[in-house]
């Protein structure tokens, strides 16, 4: 599935739009992980556990995203916005990632 | 020297309301031992005259002065009745203060009226996340011990969410594009929003609120899918209002409200009210 966040597709032509499309996924802050990132948070260096949990949150939300566009019948996703919330008040360590679009079907 | 006594000239009714402030303070502290104000062995002084001492200086502030002076009293006072209570009053009675229950306690809320905000943070955050990770460590730990890896849940999406209902049920479908689906826009009316609250989905029983403390928060948990209808429906609605049949570039944003510790946060949508033909 063609995903973009400009608004028209460069030398297609939409054939219909389904309306908005959205997907959410939460980074809950596993307990393990927590720990040690704490402890990595001190001694330095990349968290690199952290970063797999949020691509892997990222690629979960654009799924369930494209699903639900899929089932409307589209075969694109245009003006996409993704952006990444802070969840869980001072103690913050839940991520919340959210996407939405515009889904269309497109020919050439 | 002209420039420092044109200062002290400047702030006489500050340094004025601090002294009077500390004076007031210490008074009322001496009326506390005299008169023997205690309360489960915890001699009120700590948390009045601190108290009222700051409440003397930002009065006499804002008669005279014109602003705060930031409690300095009260801090003053707090430090000088703490230097007595713990140490000289040891000294002169020759009974030194011993750690027990009631004199921890006491700390504790002499801190707790010194720095609220400070001592909120610590009990509430930094005690609670502790708590909750040692929790967790104990409820993991048979499973981390026979080396088992712990079960990942691959949750299924099940079914479609209140605002994909929504969605599926207006005539002309919402679009982020900066232009409308069918037929041109024909006048541009203007911005409209329309926002709502999602909250965290309440425990239903005493053993889920128990797990709720250790399990991280599943998307599931949240009632994001009918905060979201909710704030579309408002946009709309004010978009009707404004006499304009579609709103397109539609954006979606979400603000998190949570105090210390909830999950709740705003859902907010943002459009341009249009009228097509």
């Amino acid at each position: 599935m063609l995903i973009l966040t400009t608004p028209t597709i460069e030398g297609k032509k939409i054939d219909e739009y389904y309306g908005l499309v959205t997907g959410d996924w939460l980074l809950g802050a596993n307990l393990y992980k927590d720990m040690f990132s704490g402890v990595r948070d001190v001694v330095g260096g990349r968290t690199t556990k952290y970063e797999e949990e949020l691509t892997n949150a990222r690629e979960l939300a654009r799924k369930s995203m494209e699903e639900k566009a899929e089932k409307k019948g589209a075969n694109a996703i245009i003006a996409t916005r993704v952006s990444y919330h802070n969840l869980g008040g001072t103690m913050g360590n839940t991520i919340m990632v959210t996407i939405f679009g515009t889904a269309v079907s497109y020919s050439d | 020297m002209a420039s420092v006594k044109e200062t002290f000239v400047d702030k006489r009714w500050g340094i004025i309301a601090i002294t009077l402030g500390i004076l007031v303070g210490v008074f009322s502290a001496y009326i506390c031992i005299k008169y023997n104000l205690v309360i489960f062995g915890f001699n009120i002084m700590y948390i009045l005259s601190p108290l009222t001492a700051g409440f003397v200086e930002t009065v006499i502030a804002h008669e005279k002065y014109g602003k705060s002076t930031g409690a300095i009293s009260a801090l003053l006072t707090f430090i000088l009745i703490n230097i007595w209570g713990w140490f000289i009053l040891g000294y002169i009675t020759n009974n030194p203060t011993t750690f027990n229950l009631i004199t921890l306690i006491a700390i504790v809320l002499t801190i707790q009226a010194a720095f609220p905000i400070f001592m909120n943070y610590l009990l509430f955050v930094v005690g609670i996340s502790i708590v909750r990770k040692v929790i967790g460590f104990l409820v993991y730990l048979p499973s981390k011990i026979q080396g088992k890896p712990k079960e990942v849940e691959n949750r299924e999406i099940n079914g479609p969410s209140i605002d994909e209902i929504f969605l599926d049920t207006l005539k002309i479908p919402l679009v982020s594009v900066p232009h409308t689906p069918i037929g041109k826009i024909k006048t541009n009316i203007g911005l409209v929003t329309g926002e709502a609250i999602a909250e965290e989905k309440e425990a239903k029983n005493l053993i889920s609120k128990l797990t709720n403390i250790i399990e991280p928060t599943q998307i599931d948990d949240i009632y994001l899918g009918e905060a979201k209808k909710v704030a579309l429906t408002r946009m709309l609605q004010s978009a009707k209002s404004l006499g304009a049949n579609t709103v397109i570039e539609v954006l979606i944003d979400y603000v998190s409200i949570g105090g210390f510790q909830g999950n709740a946060f705003i859902v907010t949508a943002t459009g341009t009210a249009v009228i097509y033909e």
